[in-house]
């Protein structure tokens, strides 16, 4: 992974409100693909999930249902595997969402290379959305 | 916030065969033709009276998101696969890591995950942005923005009930 971090405009707003030690050393690129999912899109995304593959979600999700937020504990449970199959079915919408809450609580330069990270695999969602459209 | 989501009780779809099963059951052999002729030559298939547009619309959409999802795991694991791991493996460790470390990030990917899936309603979603101290920002707005509202809902999606224990299409 290379230092390029790819944010939209209101995510650089937030990178750049960040200190200057956390900030160093990176590339800001604007993330200019705006094929954003709809709600219905997500939706039937969410139809094509296969997340019982990991049962260890399940426990979680009941409770996230339940609405208890995890705790650290807990959230040694999400399998790394299963990433590819959660992000895509949150799209490149709820990855958005989760790179301004990293945005607004980052404090470590782990943090800003999960950002990086975040960006990246949102830019090949966005992509992908807008290279195969039928309608 | 209001759900845009369709109200249409249709069963989840996994895959391209399960998708084409669907539509044959539904519409027979002769009008799933049609629509599939739709995806390549949408315009004249659209114009075509014997084609309801809905049904069109439901196919492509959901063909659309078959092949995007392939589409980027394919991305993601050639990647892999091809000799470049730790271009794909790196990112998906720096995520998984974050998961980690912060478990109010984890309690909101799963939440909207849930969310997207109907399980879940919106109003948790703006309060657990509130609680971290996001939903005042442009950015969180415009991440949640684009269909009019994330997904919200009362039907439970059975996200983690493995397909054989689900009634056959």
């Amino acid at each position: 992974m290379d230092a390029t971090l790819l944010l939209t405009t209101p995510e650089q707003k937030l990178f750049s409100a960040l200190p200057e030690n956390l900030r160093e050393g990176w590339t800001v690129r604007e993330e200019s693909t705006d094929a954003f999912e709809t709600d219905e899109q997500l939706h039937i995304r969410a139809g094509m999930a296969e997340l019982h593959r990991w049962p260890a979600l399940k426990p979680l999700m009941e409770q996230i249902v339940q609405g208890k937020e995890l705790t650290a504990d807990q959230v040694k449970d999400v399998p790394e595997e299963a990433l590819p199959e959660l992000l895509f079915t949150i799209g490149a919408r709820g990855i958005a969402m989760l790179m301004v809450a990293l945005l607004s609580q980052a404090k470590t330069d782990e943090d800003i290379q999960a950002i990086a990270a975040f960006g990246h695999l949102r830019h090949d969602i966005l992509e992908t959305n807008a290279s195969i459209s039928y309608a | 916030m209001t759900s845009t989501a369709p109200q249409e009780n249709v069963p989840p779809i996994k895959s391209h065969a399960e998708l084409d099963h669907y539509m044959l059951e539904k519409y027979g052999e002769e009008k799933f033709a049609l629509i599939k002729e739709s995806v390549k030559n949408q315009k004249t298939a659209m114009q075509n009276s014997k084609l309801n547009p809905e049904a069109v619309r439901f196919y492509t959409t959901h063909l659309q998101e078959l092949d995007r999802k392939g589409e980027v795991h394919k991305k993601w694991y050639q990647k892999l696969w091809g000799g470049v791991k730790e271009t794909v493996k790196a990112p998906f460790r720096a995520v998984g890591w974050a998961f980690r470390k912060h478990p109010i990030l984890t309690t909101l990917g799963l939440t909207i995950l849930a969310i997207v899936g109907g399980a879940y309603m919106t109003g948790n979603l703006e309060a657990l942005l509130s609680r971290i101290g996001v939903a005042h920002l442009d950015a969180a707005s415009k991440a949640a923005a684009p269909g009019g509202a994330i997904m919200g809902g009362t039907t439970n999606p059975e996200f983690l009930v493995p397909p054989i224990d689900k009634a056959p299409l």
